[in-house]
């Protein structure tokens, strides 16, 4: 009996606002130009990726290889497809057509990764599960060219209790692919013996800068880096929630991403997974920040 | 009526939250076999297991072409492919995508290729047969590319790696990695 008093009064702290309202709206524009980005990068290689002289051998996606004809559509119109995502990023940027937009541009870009499935990388795969917690979400409060319409009470609790439990799912999905990660790299033995980040520093295709050959020779600083970030991965899930840990937490996430991007020249993995920090700071940071700059300067609306 | 629907949907929500963070850890968790969802189409979509650089790459794949006279026999050309790749990636900092995307597409192939060739029977080539396809494929774009002379000549794709030295030997200067062939194709025409 108790245990459902707990669970009823969680539910109606849950439904009473939106605790991440601020910062939605920014991981929403943050996402749709990210994902913009990486339309431009693709549209570059369709060329060579579905001209018919294209040099890649494609097993079907098992997805798409259960409607054949649709593969064969969507490659064909590689770029129209694109074309069409670019239009959703953009009217998500706006906020226009809100969670039918959103989920529009979720599954566009679940098409083209499907395509594309030779190389997503872990970072693709976390920006599909940031937009589909974003259907959900009401990141709608800021950055918006059309604020939202008032509704009735019972709507904003439900509303606010979905987009409380989608923020806090792109929260744990961070927490889930860094635990898991951490987990899988201590089943090797070059991660265990402290040789993992020696050897990726040095692999031709990750040696981001002529330091990379440099540092490696530092022994100590190699083990240190290996065990930091086992040490990280595994350590995140559990003391992000912790106040007292959040900010050295966040700074040693922002240091490893920063590194992998300039050390192994991984770029989209980081910008996606940076863009949720913001979500573990309180929405009072955000508001602030919001209220400080005049060219984010928020839009009335029903829901704040 | 509408009251009901919110009620009801307002404990119904957190109960499908709450089944899908069981399903999604339960998938995503090294060694997992299975959800607590039987739905295949739920768990396609959200499975995925997170393990950023859980195998360290320890070598670097070289892809090379090597061309011969159909007459003499004798070669007459060889090039490394991939490595020019890598080079044109860091040349591009940080606008590099396209370099970024082929240089995935071909590393991955020669790796899959590099992994079954110890065991080197015919089914485990098999499974790689897309990745030959697309390397074989990749040395016409080339050939077409660079002006390749392809008169009475063949080729065939040789796949290696060369070991990065081992960490205890990084301040070893006299230290040598050697080569390993893992897998070449046979001769073939260019046209084919």
């Amino acid at each position: 009996m108790k245990r459902l008093t707990w669970i009823s009064s969680c539910i109606s702290r849950l439904s009473e606002q939106n605790y991440k309202s601020a910062y939605l709206s920014f991981l929403r524009v943050g996402i749709s130009i990210y994902v913009l980005k990486e339309l431009w990068n693709n549209a570059s290689g369709a060329a060579w990726l579905y001209s018919a002289d294209s040099f890649l051998y494609r097993n079907d996606e098992r997805l798409l290889a259960a409607f054949p004809g649709m593969m064969g559509i969507l490659r064909a119109h590689y770029i129209e497809l694109l074309i069409v995502c670019g239009v959703l990023a953009l009217l998500n940027v706006a906020g226009i057509g809100k969670r039918i937009t959103a989920a529009l541009l979720f599954v566009s870009i679940v098409l083209v990764h499907k395509l594309n499935m030779q190389f997503v990388d872990g970072g693709g795969i976390m920006l599909r599960f940031i937009l589909m917690y974003l259907i959900f979400a009401d990141s709608y409060s800021n950055f918006v060219l059309i604020p939202s319409k008032p509704v009735s009470e019972d709507r904003r609790k439900l509303n606010n209790l979905l987009s409380n439990l989608a923020a806090f799912s792109i929260m744990l999905q961070l927490c889930v692919a860094y635990e898991c990660s951490g987990i899988m790299k201590l089943q090797n033995e070059l991660w265990r013996n402290g040789e993992a980040v020696y050897y990726a520093l040095l692999v031709e295709r990750f040696r981001g800068t002529p330091f990379n050959t440099l540092l490696v020779h530092i022994g100590w600083l190699m083990l240190s880096v290996n065990y930091g970030v086992l040490l990280f991965e595994i350590a995140f899930p559990f003391f992000i929630w912790i106040s007292k840990c959040r900010k050295p937490l966040l700074i040693a996430g922002i240091v490893l991403h920063l590194s992998l991007y300039i050390f192994l020249m991984i770029y989209g993995f980081q910008v996606v997974f940076l863009l949720i920090y913001g979500l573990f700071l309180p929405n009072e940071t955000w508001c602030k920040l919001i209220k400080k700059l005049p060219v984010l300067q928020r839009r009335p609306s029903k829901f704040t | 009526m509408k009251k009901t629907v919110y009620r009801v949907l307002s404990f119904l929500i957190p109960v499908l939250f709450a089944c899908y963070w069981i399903a999604n850890i339960q998938l995503a968790l090294p060694g997992s076999r299975g959800s607590i969802i039987p739905v295949p189409a739920f768990n396609y979509f959200i499975a995925y297991r997170w393990g950023f650089f859980k195998y360290p790459p320890t070598g670097n794949n070289r892809l090379y072409l090597v061309i011969r006279d159909t007459r003499t026999q004798a070669v007459t050309d060889s090039l490394e492919l991939i490595q020019p790749l890598t080079d044109a990636k860091r040349a591009h900092i940080p606008f590099n995508q396209k370099e970024n995307i082929m240089d995935h597409l071909l590393f991955h192939a020669s790796a899959k290729i590099i992994q079954v060739a110890p065991d080197s029977s015919g089914a485990a080539y098999d499974a790689v047969k897309g990745d030959i396809r697309t390397l074989e494929a990749y040395v016409h774009t080339v050939v077409k590319q660079q002006g390749v002379d392809t008169v009475f000549r063949e080729y065939r794709l040789v796949v290696a790696q060369v070991p990065v030295a081992p960490f205890s030997e990084r301040n070893n200067q006299l230290y040598r990695v050697s080569e390993r062939i893992y897998y070449k194709t046979p001769y073939q025409p260019f046209g084919k």
